[in-house]
């Protein structure tokens, strides 16, 4: 009798596996994570390479590298200084599409000193011998403009685009705020440049007078995450106390901020009267209170935003024609600020968590259907 | 009113006094940040704007009020040492301890904490919503004239 039962027992078990492995729709209540790496000191970004090794850029100004689950003694060499303090420093790190061929990667960071400094985009050739990597070939490629004072709100989420060209988040600034609507400066715009740093004759204020030809569209705050998914460019930013968003990027667009926003200054004040302005963009997703949005990755038609002030991660479904519905929390197991999330090229979901004792997770057993 | 009712009662009327001054010029500097960008403001949501901005008042009055026990105390030793003028001293602290209570918040977070003071002319409108609060509070605090 208690065989039979146990039996039975396993059976169902197994049944259930199995239709949890065909579901149709990916779902995220049954996974599995795996510790890859520990003790990385304020991770902010990572990427895979074709030989297995990850990269990850601490804001200290390091890059760290992954080898089967090690941490090697021997870093990136020959990163640029990086102005380190407040939200500046390190961050985010891709490779180029051509890698394969090209050995390039693209690393953006804090860079100049506290009275001026800007978000900075970088090209360089990867090199390696064995455990040792190091750049060669530092190209500056782009340097917002003009220089600010303070810390905060570097934004510098990179992305690449199918034609090759590269995005580039540019915060605001903090104090700078205004400067967001302005087409005279880089503060709170989304930039797209070329792997060389010329600007793409397509680019939508290229010809008008007094416009920097590299936005690609304003009005944005700290936006540190960009993801792209069938052709579509998904973005979202911090908002002050509430109103934080998930844009659709269109070029030439006007986000709206500080114009525009569900979000208060952190002292309860107004940022503005309004929430809604003739020819400024509504959020798709509007989070008030702030979860703090950190990173965004497009994965099997859904985005899944990481958090820092929320400490989750949570799940975006994206319907055909761009609606996007949030579905919550997921990977809840998950504990603590959550900085960067990507997918791999084993197809499996990876987030970095922030702070001294950062790691980077991979979450298994999801469906890829 | 005796000295120990007059002091506290003075302090709550002069926090509160420059708390109202200086969200409302906060308040007209964001607004004058927007119409730079050519944003348009009606008088009726201007006055909106000013009085919903009201909601920081118990955080601003708190912050004004503990600066202030500290400026005005200053100001009271600087008085009985150096001499001068009882609502000069005052007047001179209000300012003085809401500019450097705002300064001080500003190195210490990175950020500018209200965004109405990231101008020299708004730093400086709190320095005169602190010298109102120093007046108010050197006049409800002050001994009241001898009757002959």
């Amino acid at each position: 009798m208690k065989t039979s039962t146990l039996t039975v027992g396993l059976l169902a078990i197994l049944l259930s596996l199995s239709l949890s492995a065909q579901h149709t729709d990916l779902t995220t209540e049954h996974y599995s994570t795996t510790v890859i790496a520990s003790e990385l000191s304020q991770p902010w970004a990572h990427e895979f390479l074709p030989n297995g090794d990850i990269l990850v850029t601490e804001r200290g100004g390091h890059i760290k590298v992954i080898r089967d689950g090690l941490i090697l003694n021997t870093g990136v060499s020959n990163v640029p200084e990086v102005y380190y303090a407040g939200q500046g420093g390190l961050l985010d790190i891709m490779k180029d599409a051509e890698f394969a061929n090209n050995k390039r990667i693209y690393l953006s960071y804090a860079f100049g000193a506290a009275k001026g400094n800007a978000t900075r985009l970088i090209s360089a050739k990867l090199e390696s011998n064995n455990d040792n990597y190091q750049l060669s070939e530092i190209k500056n490629i782009f340097t917002a403009s003009p220089l600010k004072k303070g810390p905060q709100h570097y934004s510098g989420r990179i992305a690449q685009m199918s034609d090759g060209s590269l995005l580039l988040t540019v915060g605001d600034g903090f104090d700078y705020r205004e400067q967001a609507q302005k087409l005279d400066n880089h503060l709170g715009k989304i930039i797209r440049i070329n792997h060389d740093g010329s600007v793409p004759p397509d680019n939508p204020f290229i010809s008008r007078a007094g416009a920097k030809p590299e936005i690609w569209s304003y009005g944005h705050r700290n936006h540190q995450s960009l993801a792209i998914g069938n052709g579509v460019v998904y973005q979202n930013e911090h908002g002050p106390k509430g109103g934080d968003e998930v844009n659709i990027i269109n070029p030439g667009n006007n986000y709206g901020w500080p114009v525009i926003t569900y979000g208060r200054d952190y002292n309860g004040a107004q940022v503005t009267p309004y929430t809604e302005y003739p020819g400024m963009q509504q959020p798709l997703v509007d989070w008030t209170p702030s979860i703090a949005p950190s990173s965004m990755a497009f994965y099997q038609n859904s985005l899944y935003v990481t958090s820092l002030a929320e400490q989750s991660i949570r799940q975006l479904r994206v319907s055909a024609n761009n609606k996007i519905s949030d579905q919550g929390k997921v990977f809840e197991t998950i504990k603590g600020r959550v900085r960067d999330i990507s997918v791999g090229p084993d197809n499996t979901l990876y987030v970095l968590t922030d702070g001294d004792q950062g790691q980077l997770i991979q979450i298994n057993g999801l469906s890829n259907n | 009113m005796s000295s120990f009712i007059r002091k506290p009662v003075g302090l709550i009327a002069a926090a509160l006094t420059a708390s109202i001054i200086g969200s409302v010029f906060s308040t007209q500097s964001v607004i004058a940040s927007l119409q730079s960008i050519d944003v348009e403001v009606p008088l009726a949501t201007r006055l909106s704007m000013t009085v919903g901005d009201f909601a920081i008042l118990p955080m601003l009055g708190g912050l004004t009020a503990i600066c202030f026990v500290v400026g005005f105390t200053v100001a009271a030793l600087c008085r009985r040492f150096l001499g001068g003028d009882r609502t000069a001293w005052y007047v001179i602290a209000g300012a003085s301890a809401l500019i450097s209570t705002l300064l001080i918040m500003k190195a210490v977070l990175l950020i500018t904490p209200i965004a109405g003071t990231r101008t020299l002319l708004g730093l400086l409108s709190f320095g005169l919503a602190g010298a109102i609060g120093g007046w108010v509070f050197a006049k409800i605090s002050g001994q009241p004239e001898r009757v002959q």
